[in-house]
This record gives structure tokens, C-alpha cells and sequence, in this order.
């Protein structure tokens, strides 16, 4: 056989050997056959890595979840629940959103509605993961289920208040 | 932000008794009290299920279906 000619290998490791220098290179055969493509593999599964994984929570979690945490009347609690509900519309990660602080809101560019004055959206910043600087969101009023907004309970938890993370505390928590 | 703020292991969360804290809780504390409320508002389910990062994204798809 000629050097530098395409070898149809079909699952055997292919070899090219003899090729010349500007002779053209072809490639053949299975490369998931090959010996390092395997021993890679079971190296991979010798890691000690394993996929943690989680599950979500459905509309009827999330009111069971309100009643409950709402229901001592108690500060924490709300901070828990408003961190729970910002995370899930606003698609966020959970280290993400513990440190949001009240600074992170910006007053002047809440989106307000002219007839009544009320509040119809909140704009917020967050340093994501992947972010190199903050990212900048709205997070509207949910008027069809009043109960599922974490605008009407921010604003609750807003009063009076000047400066302090949006969160639940570790004693609240406990 | 700093980075000490943005660590996932923060440290102990310091507060007054008019709720004002003043640094963040720690992710590992939160998930265990989250799986803690979870059992307990949840029968027979809450036990069951897997409390991670990702939660609250998983959530929030299930809201914007």
C-alpha cells in the first residue's frame, strides 16, 4: 500500500505512519476505540466528583411555604421568604442571592404608575456568578398572585429600614 | 461587594434585635435550615427532595411556564 494513502480502519485504531511532509493526512477509524480515549474515560470515573443535583418547588410548595414563614409574624422569616421569592423569578442562584443587600435596590429607578403612584417594578443589581460586574434587573409586581410577589413583601420589609441585608439571619433561622 | 461578602462560607451572621443584619448567612446554614422547613412543611415529600444551588432557578422555570 502506498504511504500517505487514506486507510479505511473501520474500529481499528488507525496509524499514520509514513506520511511525508506535504503529503495529505485523512482521518479513519473510531477514535471512541482508542486506547487513550479509554483509559481518559476511566479516569473519569475514578474521580471523586459526584452530581449533587436538586429539585424544584411547585406553586402549592411555595404557599405552604408562605403561610409557614409567615406565620410567627417574625422579621427573619420574611427576609427568608423574599430571598426565596426573588431567587425563583428572577432565575437566581442561591449564593447569589444571600448577600443582597437593601443598597442593592435603586429608589429612584422604580418604575412607578402615574394614576395611583404604586409600584410596579423594582430595580435591583446582582454580581451573578459568572459576572465580572453587577448585572442590573427589574423584578415586577405579580398582580394575578398577589401572595407569589416578592415586590408587595420587600416593600413590607423595606419600612422603616435604611440598611441591612435582604436575608434571613442566622438566628432567625434557627 | 467584597469578596469576603460574596464567600459562600461567610462566617456567623451578627443582628440586633430590630432585624438589621450586617453580614450575610453562610449557604451551607441556609440549605440545612431550608431542608429543615422543607420536612416540616412538606409531609411525606419535603424529606425527599434534593435542596442545591440551583432550587430556586428550577422554581422560578416552573413560574414562568
Amino acid at each position: 500500500m502506498p504511504v500517505g494513502i487514506p486507510v479505511l480502519c473501520g474500529t481499528v485504531t488507525p496509524h499514520l505512519v509514513g506520511l511525508g511532509r506535504g503529503q495529505r493526512v485523512f482521518r479513519c477509524g473510531n477514535p471512541t476505540k482508542d486506547t487513550d480515549y479509554k483509559d481518559i474515560q476511566d479516569a473519569l470515573k475514578n474521580l471523586a466528583y459526584k452530581e449533587l443535583g436538586c429539585d424544584s418547588l411547585r406553586l402549592k410548595d411555595l404557599r405552604m411555604l408562605r403561610v409557614f414563614l409567615l406565620a410567627g409574624s417574625s422579621i427573619p422569616l420574611l427576609g427568608a421568604y423574599i430571598i426565596i421569592m426573588i431567587a425563583s423569578r428572577l432565575f437566581l442562584r442561591s449564593d447569589e442571592i444571600l448577600t443582597l443587600k437593601v443598597e442593592d435596590f435603586f429608589p429612584s429607578l422604580f418604575n412607578r404608575v402615574a394614576h395611583n403612584n404604586s409600584i410596579e417594578a423594582l430595580a435591583l443589581r446582582i454580581w451573578g456568578k459568572t459576572d465580572h460586574e453587577y448585572k442590573y434587573y427589574w423584578l415586577w409586581v405579580d398582580d394575578e398572585f398577589p401572595e407569589l410577589c416578592p415586590v408587595r413583601h420587600l416593600l413590607i420589609s423595606f419600612t422603616g429600614v435604611e440598611s441591612r441585608l435582604v436575608q434571613c439571619s442566622q438566628r432567625g433561622v434557627r | 461587594m467584597t469578596t469576603a461578602a460574596r464567600t459562600k462560607s461567610s462566617g456567623t451572621v451578627e443582628t440586633n434585635d430590630n432585624g438589621v443584619f450586617s453580614e450575610s448567612i453562610s449557604y451551607g446554614t441556609f440549605s440545612k435550615w431550608f431542608k429543615r422547613v422543607l420536612t416540616e412543611v412538606l409531609p411525606n415529600r419535603g424529606e425527599y427532595l434534593k435542596v442545591g444551588l440551583h432550587m430556586f432557578r428550577k422554581t422560578g422555570y416552573r413560574l414562568a411556564i
